[in-house]
């Protein structure tokens, strides 16, 4: 006959209060299942690590609401993930100001410029010798009063 | 709407790919990736979403165990499969010099 264990230190009445309070802001159908499965990760906890945890979860919940609802329908395909590492980008890159561009070719041998820095792959007649077509193509705005 | 390949999503998928028949919970996620539960829940259920990842409570007896059951993840065959494909091309995509993320140093 399997013996009772001991449990595990419980979480506090104030860490279930705010987990009760951050899951409202989920899809009704979901808010059971973090519930609960916020509440199980609390057991053991110190009360630091609760304060810490609960606040992330607070502060996370709007997140988990947008994925949890945009999860609905979704099939596993590659195409929908984008591969461009975008947390890494320069912010020079990300505003399109400026690119590091440089020469590189596919497995077929087409010639194409990607940027060292970002990784984008220059679109267009990038090397035709017209200034504003080949800064359209490379910045996506036109550059100099013509 | 796209799933982006950030930097916390490729901890993520690493941390899973280090045994993709290892069913893990999302606070031992967090703890290997280096990230906090605010990130890592959101994360879990887009790869849920779109089919890499499937869930699971445990099965314990909760007076046994001295806790409640925890929801356990791991990636589906074809989710291990996709998620090693993305990992690699992000890295043949990502500029020469620049570092992959390194697990535990999340946000």
């Amino acid at each position: 006959m399997p013996t009772a264990a001991t449990w595990q230190r419980p979480p506090t009445w104030w860490a279930r209060a705010l987990i009760a309070a951050s899951v409202p802001v989920l899809p009704r159908s979901a808010r059971a299942r973090y519930e609960e499965e916020f509440i199980a990760d609390l057991y053991g906890m110190s009360r630091i690590e609760q304060a810490r945890y609960t606040g992330h979860v607070l502060a996370g919940c709007v997140s988990l609401r947008l994925a949890v609802r945009s999860a609905v329908g979704r099939t596993s395909t590659l195409e929908g993930i984008d591969m461009t590492p975008r947390q890494c980008r320069p912010l020079r890159c990300r505003l399109n100001l400026h690119h590091d561009w440089h020469d590189e070719s596919t497995d077929n041998g087409t010639r194409f410029q990607r940027c060292r820095r970002c990784g984008k792959d220059a679109t267009g007649p990038v090397t035709t010798g017209d200034d504003n077509v080949e800064a359209i193509a490379r910045h996506g705005f036109v550059v100099g009063g013509g | 709407m796209a799933m982006r390949m950030t930097i916390p999503l490729q901890l993520v998928l690493q941390v899973l790919l280090e045994d993709p028949d290892r069913e893990l919970y999302g606070l031992e996620i967090g703890g290997a990736a280096g990230l906090a539960s605010g990130t890592v829940h959101p994360l879990l259920a887009r790869l849920e979403g779109h089919g890499w990842l499937e869930s699971r409570w445990e099965d314990i007896d909760p007076s046994t165990e001295g806790r409640p059951a925890r929801r356990y993840y791991r990636l589906t065959g074809e989710g291990a499969e996709d998620a090693r494909a993305a990992l690699a091309r992000v890295r043949a995509r990502r500029p020469q010099g620049m570092p992959s993320p390194a697990l535990g140093q999340g946000a």
